[in-house]
């Protein structure tokens, strides 16, 4: 397993997508899971950064046999991302409502999402499987 | 991280090029451009992305800003978005209102 504590700065999401780049190499993940690790991984700190008053951020991950996965924690107050998710469409055309947006690109980018709140830490935790089916690939 | 957007003005058209990755750490540079291309009253803007390697919602956003400033009669045309960049984009249902093109 391995763990990054950061400032909950936008400043950071650089080193945040160091780590998660190198967590999917050791996962050894197709380039378009990766890549969905990281969009998702981003979505949920940049979330957290703009919108909490969370002041750190600790990102766990780790290397399973068929999934490489991710957990997000914070200290900030108790949000349920997916409570955003609820009756969420894509963009629509011409103003349509964008608050939510990159918690639902988070959630349709992952195989796995959950969240807990523990002993005041707000866990957001998710997975992306290290040899997708063919449907999932080809949605992407 | 590294990005950067670049645009020139045509007339009553604008082209913004964008290379590297967009964030919300980075998107304030593109977010910028759309802003300054959308106060030259432009009535076409082209947004080339084939070498944009990275796209999150932070992006997404300066894309539906142009979109509501420039109005009715005005086109926007992202250009050369490929691979997971492209699917981003149809996943959040941009296409939908964003003409998209190899080139």
């Amino acid at each position: 397993m391995e763990q990054l504590t950061i400032p909950a700065s936008l400043t950071r999401l650089g080193q945040v997508a160091a780590f998660i780049t190198t967590l999917g190499d050791r996962g050894n993940l197709t380039s378009q899971a990766a890549y969905r690790l990281r969009l998702a991984t981003d979505e949920i700190v940049t979330n957290i950064m703009m919108h909490t008053r969370a002041d750190q951020i600790c990102i766990r991950g780790g290397v399973a046999k068929d999934k490489v996965w991710v957990e997000v924690a914070n200290w900030g107050p108790m949000f349920d991302p997916r409570v955003k998710l609820k009756n969420r469409i894509p963009c629509s055309p011409r103003g349509g409502e964008i608050g939510g947006l990159g918690l639902f690109l988070a959630f349709e980018a992952v195989d796995e999402f959950a969240y807990e709140f523990v002993d005041g830490i707000n866990k957001t935790i998710f997975s992306v499987r290290r040899d997708p089916p063919p449907g999932k690939q080809q949605r992407r | 991280m590294t990005f950067t957007a670049s645009l020139s003005l045509d007339g009553d058209s604008a082209a913004i090029s964008l290379e590297g990755e967009l964030d919300a750490s980075t998107a304030p540079k593109f977010h910028e451009k759309v802003a300054e291309a959308v106060e030259n009253n432009v009535a076409r803007l082209e947004i080339y992305a084939g070498r944009l390697t990275y796209i999150s919602s932070a992006g997404l956003r300066s894309l539906l800003y142009a979109q509501q400033k420039m109005g009715t009669g005005s086109t926007i045309a992202l250009i050369g978005a490929t691979g997971p960049v492209a699917s981003v984009i149809r996943t959040a249902g941009l296409d939908r209102s964003i003409r998209m093109s190899d080139r």
